[in-house]
C-alpha cells in the first residue's frame, strides 16, 4: 500500500473517530482541524516509528512535516530515502 | 519545607497514579535527558484561531483568589499542590467546565516574586528574567479533558492573558523527550533558545549546555 494511503487509513481509523474521516483529502489541515493534538501526535509517530522502521528524532517533529496526508508522505519518504 | 513536601508529594502521587510506576521513576532517576529553553515574544502573539472547545472558561487566579477555588479541582490531590504554588507567590491561568477546575498552568514574575531567580527553574536552565518577563511552568489537565487541542487552547489563552497584563516575553521549558509538551510549544511557535541535558537521582545535576543560534536570552548566571 502506497505511503499515504497507509498514514490515512491509521489516522482515520484512530485519530478520527466519529469525525467522518472517510473522505479526507491529502492537503485537509490535520492542525488547523484539531486532528493532530498533542495526542494525536504522539500516536502518529509511534505508528509511522514502527510501520516504517525508522525513529524520528525531535528535531523533527515539526507543524510543517504533519500539516497534512501529503506533508507527512513527503517526509517518511525523505526519512526512508537518508536512513538508506 | 511543609509547602515542598505537599508538593513533592501531590506530584508522586500524579505521577503514579496516570502514568504508572515506570514513569514515576524515570521522572526522578535518569542519567541524561534533554531539556529545551524556550521564549515566546508575546507582542507577536495572535488571537488563538484554533478550534474553542465547547463549554470551558479561563479563569485568571491570583493570591487574592477565594482558597476554596482549586478544591474544586476534578483531579484527586492537585488542589493541593496549586494551594502550595499560590502560597508560594505564584500565579496560574485555570480552564474551568461548569464549576470545576479542569485544568491549570503556572507563572511566576519578577512583580509577584521576591525571589530570585524568580522561579527554581530558572537557575538551571541558566535564564534571568527581566522586569516585563515571565517564567510558565507546570501546565495540567485533567486526563479526561485530553485531546481535542485542549492543552495548546489553555497555553495560548494564558500567553495572551499575560501579554494583556503587559508583559513582553514569557519563558518556559519541556523535556526533549515529552512529544506531547513539544508539540504543543512547537504549534505555538515557541522558540527554542537552548538544550540542557540533566541527570536527576531525586536532586537535578545539569552535565552540558548547548546555545542555540537564535538565542538573546541572558543568562541567569552572570545576568543583570
Amino acid at each position: 500500500m502506497e505511503i499515504g494511503e497507509t498514514v490515512k487509513g491509521f489516522i482515520v481509523s484512530e485519530l478520527m473517530i466519529g469525525k467522518r474521516g472517510e473522505n479526507l483529502d491529502d492537503t485537509f489541515s490535520l492542525i488547523e482541524n484539531g486532528v493532530l493534538d498533542s495526542l494525536g501526535i504522539m500516536r502518529l509517530i509511534q505508528f509511522i516509528e514502527e510501520k516504517f522502521s525508522f525513529s524520528i528524532e525531535d528535531e523533527d517533529i515539526l507543524p510543517e512535516n504533519f500539516e497534512n496526508i501529503d506533508s507527512i508522505s513527503r517526509f517518511i519518504k525523505r526519512s526512508i530515502s537518508n536512513k538508506i | 519545607m511543609m509547602l515542598k513536601m505537599a508538593m513533592r508529594f501531590t506530584q508522586i502521587v500524579q505521577l503514579y497514579e496516570f502514568n504508572g510506576v515506570k514513569s514515576l521513576l524515570n521522572e526522578f532517576f535518569y542519567r541524561k535527558r534533554c531539556a529545551i529553553a524556550v521564549e515566546k515574544k508575546l507582542v507577536d502573539l495572535k488571537p488563538f484561531t484554533g478550534k474553542t472547545p465547547d463549554d470551558v472558561g479561563i479563569v485568571d487566579v491570583d493570591s487574592g483568589m477565594d482558597k476554596s477555588f482549586f478544591r474544586k479541582y476534578t483531579v484527586k490531590h492537585r488542589n493541593l499542590k496549586c494551594e502550595c504554588y499560590l502560597k508560594s507567590g505564584y500565579q496560574a491561568v485555570a480552564l474551568k467546565r461548569a464549576d470545576n477546575v479542569v485544568g491549570d498552568i503556572w507563572y511566576a514574575t519578577k512583580t509577584g516574586s521576591s525571589q530570585d531567580p524568580i522561579h527554581p527553574d530558572m537557575e538551571w536552565l541558566n535564564l534571568f528574567a527581566r522586569p516585563k518577563d515571565v517564567y510558565t511552568f507546570d501546565m495540567f489537565l485533567d486526563p479526561n479533558e485530553r485531546g481535542n487541542g485542549m492543552a495548546a487552547y489553555l497555553q495560548h489563552s494564558a500567553l495572551l492573558l499575560l501579554k494583556e497584563k503587559g508583559f513582553e516575553k514569557a519563558y518556559g521549558y519541556y523535556m526533549a523527550d515529552n512529544i506531547p509538551a513539544l508539540w504543543v510549544h512547537r504549534l505555538l511557535k515557541w522558540e527554542a533558545i537552548k538544550k540542557v541535558y540533566t541527570k536527576r537521582f531525586v536532586r537535578r545535576w545539569v552535565i552540558e549546555e548547548e546555545t542555540l543560534a537564535k538565542s538573546r536570552a541572558t543568562p541567569y548566571r552572570g545576568g543583570a
